[in-house]
């Protein structure tokens, strides 16, 4: 069995460590006595998107952003073909904000996202920065993440999506509504780095299933040994939202 | 004669320093924050004063080393010389810096070496009117405050040019980041390190200057040191390196130190990461623009000694070997990481991660450390976790398939004398601290009678 990875503009979206979160699919698969791959995919580079179970984009600088943002203008349609194939996807930060609609700069210019999430973004002043505790509903089960955020764009979400999580600590995707990232399907976009999947193995976990369903393989994954995870969980739940 | 308000300012500040010093703190900052409340002119009125006798040094890395190696220089060709040697880079420090180093009477032969926080220096640069600024290099650091290291860049390069017309920037020719923002119309002088022995083999480290910033375009390497520091060029304009006036050659590793020629000068620091060699070259520049002679510089950079806490080597009670070290980003952290391997004793590893405000909330860069490289020593027999974030290290280290040999021991101290008291005897114990736990485990140690490592008790190398 094998799983497919794809790293999307490592060399560009790779401000925040967010290759955290390949090294961690990669490895809780290989785990499992799965064989993962990792393909970097970067401006030039046009493979078929959907032969991946799962792709993972990281967030960038302003420059390097709008780079991206051009070149996934043309993978537009390449990426819907994924989505539909069941592809799953993991958006962090910038790659999450380019994946909607539109970022709109606290200038008031508007750089096009491809639409692929119903989401809009507005460019604010004042950055949104610190740890996030956030409760996520994972196969009807109520999961803490925890995670870091550093952004200054404030994602609305549209009719058409779901919020990833309620934050109980942090700011989350505006800081107005309580509301963190997206989950549209097999899409994820969220703004937490630390990396996400660091902490928070039963997401990790999560999104190896649905890649794995995509090719009719049920699987049941077999537990690992996350007591690591989960006193670090504890630790910081306690400090960060206990001890307020 | 300076004002009512300033001198008003610097009696408030006088007074405060001394209560704080009373109730046993060190006041670093409280002073000169008080005194600015007072008279907010006040550093303009040190400008004048001084008269272009102050040099700036800011940069990511490097910048307490540099500035420490500067303060030696100059003290040994005789000046009196005031520094913010405690790292209190901010406005409200460096305040406190002058209104306690500065002598109205004798200031004519004072110096001021002032190391600079990024984000302070654009507010200072316009009222101390510095002689000279150095720039040491740019990497990802504490995103937490700055939100992206271009921000950074750009906040420097805009300080640069309010820089007065005759002051001498001093810039590593070897970042494209930095050379990026000299400033035009200014006097630039640029040192460089052109030796090839450290043409890094990976490539694969955090680069954060890959492109280039007058044209987007992909920098090319012909030699690569570490981080985006090597011999760079843009095929689509004309930023390239540029040719620096001084240089280090020769460069090479030993185990108690790096070795290297500065034209017919040789140089010695007692501690082997190529870093120090940027920063030697940095304070060595800076103090030609000060007129320091050269037989001080012949003599003194024979063996240079690099500041408290930074790969310093210390010998504990029960005569132990270790090593202490900062760490506080990818880039220093993945350096260390090649002066581990170059360690011909066996070692172990304690490894100290803090989120204090010092520190950085944001712990995520250690996802960007190359800590897989660790699989290539086989004598390593355990990794030591501490601090307020142990555990985020001791995941990382699990999905570098290292947590077999990962322990976790709270608090800090506790774990460094765990660490010291089961190391095999030979092996050698690495210290790898964030900011805020550094000084306290190297008091520890030295109050538990451990020793810093005196040159006369190194073993020599030729």
């Amino acid at each position: 069995m094998h799983l497919k990875i794809a790293h999307l503009y490592p060399d560009l979206l790779d401000l925040y460590s967010d290759r955290g979160n390949v090294i961690i699919l990669q490895k809780r698969a290989e785990w499992r006595g799965l064989r993962a791959t990792v393909d970097e995919i970067t401006v030039g580079h046009e493979p078929d998107l959907s032969e991946y179970d799962i792709l993972v984009m990281g967030g960038g600088m302003d420059r390097e952003q709008g780079i991206v943002a051009g070149d996934l203008q043309k993978r537009r349609e390449n990426l819907q073909h994924a989505v539909d194939k069941g592809t799953v996807i993991v958006a962090i930060c910038g790659g999450y904000q380019l994946l909607g609609n539109y970022f709109e700069t606290s200038g008031g210019q508007r750089i096009p996202g491809i639409g692929l999430l119903d989401i809009e973004t507005v460019g604010a002043k004042v950055r949104m920065v610190g740890n996030v505790v956030a409760e996520m509903e994972i196969d009807g089960v109520k999961t803490n993440i925890i995670g870091y955020e550093n952004h200054s764009g404030k994602t609305y979400l549209g009719k058409g999506v779901q919020p990833m999580m309620k934050v109980i600590k942090g700011y989350g995707n505006s800081g107005e509504d309580k509301f963190e990232g997206v989950r549209q399907g097999t899409v994820f976009g969220t703004y937490l780095h630390g990396p996400l999947l660091a902490k928070n193995p039963a997401l990790a976990d999560h999104m190896i299933s649905l890649a794995l369903k995509r090719k009719d393989l049920s699987v049941q994954l077999e537990g690992l040994n996350d007591e690591l995870e989960a006193r670090t969980q504890q630790k910081l739940y306690k400090r960060l939202v206990e001890s307020r | 004669m300076y004002g009512l308000r300033f001198q008003a300012a610097v009696l408030a500040a006088k007074m405060t320093k001394k209560l704080l010093t009373l109730t046993g703190r060190k006041g670093t900052t409280l002073p000169g924050q008080i005194a600015l409340r007072i008279c907010p002119d006040l550093l303009a009125v040190y400008g004048k004063l001084l008269g272009q006798r102050t040099v700036f040094i800011t940069g990511t890395n490097g910048k307490t080393t540099t500035s420490n190696l500067l303060v030696h220089f100059l003290r040994q060709d005789g000046r009196n010389v005031i520094s913010n040697s405690l790292g209190a880079n901010l406005i409200q420090g460096i305040a406190t810096t002058l209104i306690e180093g500065v002598n109205f009477a004798r200031h004519q032969d004072q110096a001021v070496v002032l190391e600079v926080d990024e984000a302070t220096i654009g507010n200072v640069i316009g009222h101390l009117q510095p002689k000279a600024v150095v720039v040491t290099n740019f990497f990802r650091d504490q995103m937490d405050r700055y939100g992206e290291l271009d921000t950074v860049v750009d906040m420097v390069g805009r300080a640069l040019k309010k820089a007065p017309n005759n002051t001498t920037v001093i810039l590593n020719a070897d970042d494209p980041l930095v050379t990026s923002i000299a400033p035009e119309g200014k006097t630039v002088v640029y040192y460089g390190i052109e030796s090839s022995q450290f043409d890094s083999e990976s490539h694969s480290e955090v680069r954060d200057g890959k492109f280039c910033r007058q044209c987007g375009g992909n920098l090319q390497y012909s030699l690569y040191h570490y981080g985006q520091l090597g011999f760079y060029d843009c095929p689509d304009c004309d930023f390239t390196r540029p040719i620096p006036s001084v240089v280090a050659e020769d460069v090479a590793l030993h185990a108690e130190g790096i070795r290297f020629q500065v034209g017919s000068v040789t140089g010695f620091i007692n501690s082997p990461a190529l870093y120090n060699v940027y920063n030697a070259l940095a304070a060595i520049t800076a103090s030609t623009v000060f007129g320091v002679q050269d037989e001080v510089l012949v003599r003194e950079m024979g063996y240079m000694k690099t500041q408290l806490g930074r790969m310093e080597r210390l010998t504990s009670a029960g005569g132990r070997n270790l090593m202490l070290t900062l760490v506080k980003n990818p880039t220093g952290f993945n350096e260390v990481l090649k002066v581990v391997e170059h360690e011909q004793r066996p070692v172990e590893l304690v490894i100290i991660l803090n989120d204090r405000y010092a520190d950085g909330t944001d712990v995520s860069w250690i996802w960007d450390t190359n800590i897989e490289r660790l699989h290539q020593f086989a004598d390593l027999r355990r990794i030591y976790c501490a601090g307020t974030r142990a555990e985020d290290f001791a995941i990382r280290l699990r999905y570098a398939d290292l947590g077999s040999i990962t322990e976790i021991v709270e608090p800090d101290i506790a774990c460094v004398e765990q660490a010291l008291r089961d190391l095999p005897d030979g092996h050698m114990l690495y210290i790898l601290s964030t900011y805020t736990s550094l000084y306290n485990i190297r008091d520890h140690l030295l109050n538990q009678g451990g020793k810093e490592l005196a040159p006369e008790n190194r073993a020599s190398v030729s």
